[in-house]
């Protein structure tokens, strides 16, 4: 129990004040996301109690239709988890593998898929998701896809930059020698080697996500099923005159999330990556 | 010359005070040479640090008097060592000096630039001079128009020490692992000229190296270190003949032969210990093979065996090199 | 019976661009050329040479880390020089490296159990168990003792430790041959001792054979039954320990042995000189050595000297010994 007390308390050191305090948010934040839309009321109840100002009964207000304005955006957290923590893992799962497998393997196999992650560097994402809206339809499952697919080169980037270095090390050649098949060396060695930088890159990369999605949902091509808080702003834009807190409370749970998600993924790169350098003799 | 009273110099790390030199005295005559000869960790480089005052943001030095030709050097202004010892008086030449070219400038180029920043000479005069120079490690002087990638390690190694040794015009020359990258061939050259040129001038030559069949060939005494200290110090034959230290005389077994009648190698067992905490009494007692209580309670005197050699045990008068016995695994 | 190994004319050649726009030119640089050497069971073969000779490619060739561009190697009689892919990986429990620089042989995210016991886990079907036990065995061996090491970290332990761990994963998987790559290169002289011990019960308990690789011909003389000199990707002389360090044939082996100082005050260093040259100009067809040489005559930079015994243990490449040897 000890050692996991210092671990925190090292942590806490590393991580400096600002990134503490976006870490605390971001798990207040989660918490309020999952648990609470048990407890507060149906964000999809309709009544006549139309853009009403916030009060002790509705915190945030209601909406055009009368729906609770704080049931709504706690509601939204939850998609901006999904989308954030969706797109972030299979942008990594995507990254890590392809990149590890070019970097360790060199040659043709790297020539191949170097080209590979070039021609994905350069699409761009929100044509790439308008494309993707007007061929199937607005599907947040699609677009957590989409940006997975388009984001991936990033992190394979660097985890092939990792592997290049790391297959140099004596423990990789040994592993080779032990007669350990390519699969074994890059999950068992290179990978768990050189993720740092991956982690740190994902933890950007969620706050992105996340802003992406809220830019196609405001711009009215995201999922209408689903509560969003990009959506929510778009809704509240004819009522900007007279009940802006519509648009300003789910634009300010923006902020704090991808501000957040932004202080702690910088701060991970510099504890992550100067202590790269470090370790590569 | 250089003289060195009690050289103390600690580095503060995360979990306490590293004392990687302590109390460390020697001297250095003209046309002599000391030998530093320790392993990893044991301080050698830290000393060659505190002498050129180029410690780190965590480096402090303690105590100490380092006189080069009388003149006291550590109470000085940072600003006045810089501008009239170091790369004046003192130069120095380590391992990665000949990664320390730039590559963008041709030999010539950096030797004349580095010479009229610390001399008041014409171009043309620096440039003879460094023609010189590098004749005398027998290096053409075309070499000068060359780059330095185009030179290969020891030709580098040896234009360094060219700069260190004659175009500076030092009165010491603090050498550290200077040889340490280079292949066995080239070694030998680089160091025939480095005594050949001892031989040649006035320098005093702090030698410092992990290979102790260099400092034994090269050097007029000898200082072992071991844990941040000196442990045996003294005239170089005097040493190898009558050393008293049991780090001294592991040392000496563990290093295999050419020419000998060939014997079991020694291990000395153990490592080093640590420098935030070292060990109380004598800080090799851990791993010596003659340790008694009094050696891990007592720090041990410096006890003089002869004029030209002391060593740093309880027992010095009574060790015998063929009593002292290591394992061999 | 057959040798344990087996090399004949070996060959690796790289290619070297000469040019950066044409992806195609290039010289080709023979890292080894044309080598050839048995080693039998139970023998250290030591591989002397300074860096870039090509004893590591050599070492990397016998291990089959690369494939060679020419020439065959028998195992026991088999040719492996074309294995690949899974047959390669299976071979792999045979033949084993241990690599100079042991700050990095361990993986620092594992325990020294599961380092050392991976080559079990790739090869064999045996349970944790069995694993366990397999590893202690191997441990104890060494002179290492299990209970305190097996949950340790590799930030742990010193450089003498660790690269006792990585010839105790070496040997795990039995190999008949280990190729030891400068393996105390990067150790203080005083733990030294402690790995050429080893290496050299391992030869004597457990039959099992070394290619020595260093470039500090002392510690060859220590631990090694044979000697191989390396210059320039090709052997210059070749023999006993006794026979090549007593009677040094060929004059790179005399001033790479007078250029290594004696722990004596008193010695004397050698008197000769290599001719500097300002690019290693090979003459094609010339012996390699010949714009180095201080003994050189006319016929060395007409005909390449191949290896030719001067008696049953001890073979050179130079004109000088076979001409005299020749002499009525």
């Amino acid at each position: 129990m000890n050692k996991v007390g210092r671990l925190f308390r090292n942590l806490a050191n590393q991580l400096g004040v600002v990134s503490l305090v976006s870490v605390i948010i971001l798990i207040l934040m989660t918490l309020a996301g999952i648990f609470a839309p048990f407890f507060v009321k149906d964000p999809f109840a309709i009544s006549g109690n139309t853009y009403l100002p916030p009060t002790y009964e509705h915190p945030a207000g209601t909406d055009s239709l009368g729906r609770d304005v704080l049931s709504r955006i706690l509601v939204g957290t939850r998609t901006a988890l999904y989308v954030g923590l969706g797109a972030a893992t299979l942008s990594s799962l995507l990254g890590t593998v392809i990149g590890g497998l070019a970097g360790f393997r060199g040659g043709w196999v790297d020539e191949l898929l170097s080209r590979l992650i070039e021609i994905f560097l350069v699409m761009p994402i929100f044509f790439l998701l308008i494309l993707v809206v007007s061929l199937f339809g607005a599907n947040i499952m699609f677009t957590v896809i989409a940006i997975g697919a388009v984001t991936w080169p990033r992190n394979a980037r660097i985890m092939r930059a990792q592997a290049l270095s790391l297959k140099e090390t004596t423990f990789c050649k040994a592993a080779v020698v032990s007669g350990a098949s390519t699969s074994r060396i890059l999950f068992f060695h290179i990978i768990p080697n050189g993720i740092a930088p991956v982690i740190a890159s994902s933890a950007l990369l969620i706050g992105s996500a996340v802003l992406i999605e809220a830019g196609l949902s405001f711009l009215g091509l995201g999922d209408p099923n689903i509560i969003s808080w990009g959506g929510m702003i778009r809704d509240g834009r004819k009522a900007l005159t007279f009940a802006p807190w519509l648009s300003l409370f789910p634009g300010l749970a923006l902020v704090v999330f991808a501000a957040a998600m932004s202080f702690l993924g910088d701060r991970l790169s510099h504890i992550l990556n100067p202590e790269l350098s470090k370790k590569t003799m | 010359m250089i003289e060195v009273k009690d050289l103390t110099m600690h580095y503060k790390a995360t979990l306490g005070w590293v004392k990687a030199v302590n109390d460390v005295t020697f001297s250095v005559d003209k046309h002599e040479s000391l030998g530093i000869v320790g392993e990893s960790g044991a301080g050698k480089s830290s000393v060659a640090i505190a002498l050129l005052r180029i410690l780190p943001q965590n480096g402090v030095i303690r105590q100490g008097k380092v006189l080069v030709d009388g003149l006291e050097v550590l109470s000085l202004p940072g600003s006045t060592f810089r501008k009239e010892i170091r790369w004046k008086k003192i130069s120095m030449i380590f391992q990665a000096s000949m990664d320390a070219l730039d590559p963008v400038y041709t030999v010539g180029h950096q030797l004349i630039s580095i010479l009229r920043l610390h001399r008041n000479v014409s171009k043309k005069e620096a440039r003879k001079k460094a023609e010189a120079a590098v004749g005398r490690v027998d290096l053409r002087s075309s070499i000068l128009n060359s780059y330095p990638h185009e030179l290969s390690g020891g030709m580098k190694q040896r234009v360094m020490i060219a700069l260190s040794f004659l175009l500076i015009q030092p009165s010491v020359v603090l050498a550290d692992e200077p040889t340490s990258a280079l292949d066995v061939l080239v070694e030998d050259r680089v160091l025939k000229q480095m005594k050949k040129l001892q031989g040649e001038s006035d320098l005093s030559v702090v030698h410092i190296s992990h290979n102790v069949s260099t400092i034994l060939t090269m050097c007029d005494k000898m200082a072992v270190m071991y844990a941040g200290e000196f442990v045996e110090y003294g005239e170089i034959r005097t040493v190898f003949r009558c050393c008293a230290h049991p780090y001294t005389i592991g040392l000496l077994k563990a290093v295999p032969s050419l020419r000998a009648p060939t014997e079991m190698l020694v291990t000395i067992p153990g490592t080093p210990p640590s420098l935030i905490q070292p060990p109380v009494g004598c800080t090799f007692a851990p791993r010596c093979p003659l340790a008694a209580p009094i050696c891990r309670e007592t720090t041990p005197p410096i006890v003089k065996l002869a004029d030209d050699h002391w060593v740093r045990c309880h027992f010095a008068r009574d060790i015998r090199k063929e009593d002292v016995h290591f394992g061999t695994l | 019976m057959n040798a344990l190994i087996q090399a004949d004319s070996l060959q690796r050649f790289y290619k070297q661009r000469t040019s950066s726009l044409n992806p195609f030119s290039g010289d080709l640089i023979p890292a080894v050329d044309a080598v050839s050497l048995t080693i039998e069971k139970a023998e250290i073969l030591g591989l002397v040479g300074e860096s870039g000779c090509g004893k590591t490619t050599l070492g990397k060739l016998l291990t089959r880390i690369e494939r060679p561009t020419a020439g065959s190697v028998l195992f026991q009689g088999k040719n492996i020089e074309r294995l690949g892919g899974r047959k390669l990986r299976k071979f792999r429990r045979h033949i084993q490296m241990i690599f100079q620089n042991p700050y990095d042989s361990l993986d620092p995210r594992y325990t020294i159990e599961a380092t050392v016991s991976e080559p079990l886990k790739i090869h064999y079907r045996l349970t944790r168990r069995e694993r366990r036990d397999k590893t202690c065995e191997a441990l104890s061996m060494c002179g290492l003792d299990p209970d305190v090491l097996i949950h340790k970290y590799p930030h742990g332990l010193s450089g003498g430790e660790r690269q006792r761990i990585s010839i105790v994963r070496a040997i795990i998987t039995s190999p008949e041959f280990i190729v030891a790559d400068e393996p105390v290169s990067m150790l203080d002289v005083s733990v030294r001792a402690t790995i050429l011990n080893l290496l050299a019960d391992l030869r004597d308990e457990h039959s099992i054979s070394f290619l020595y690789i260093t470039h500090d011909i002392a510690t060859a003389r220590y631990i090694c039954d044979r000697l191989a000199i390396m210059y320039l990707g090709e052997f210059v002389e070749l023999g006993t320990v006794e026979e090549v360090l007593t009677k040094p044939a060929h004059p790179y082996t005399k001033i790479l042995m007078s250029a290594v100082p004696e722990p004596d005050p008193d010695f004397e260093g050698s008197s000769y000189d290599l001719r500097e040259i300002a690019e290693e100009d090979v003459i094609p067809g010339a012996c390699r050595f010949y714009p180095r040489c201080p003994e050189r005559i006319e016929v060395c930079k007409e005909l390449r000297p191949h290896l030719t015994s001067i008696t049953p243990e001890h073979t050179v490449a130079c004109h000088l010994r076979t001409s005299l040897r020749n002499k009525p």
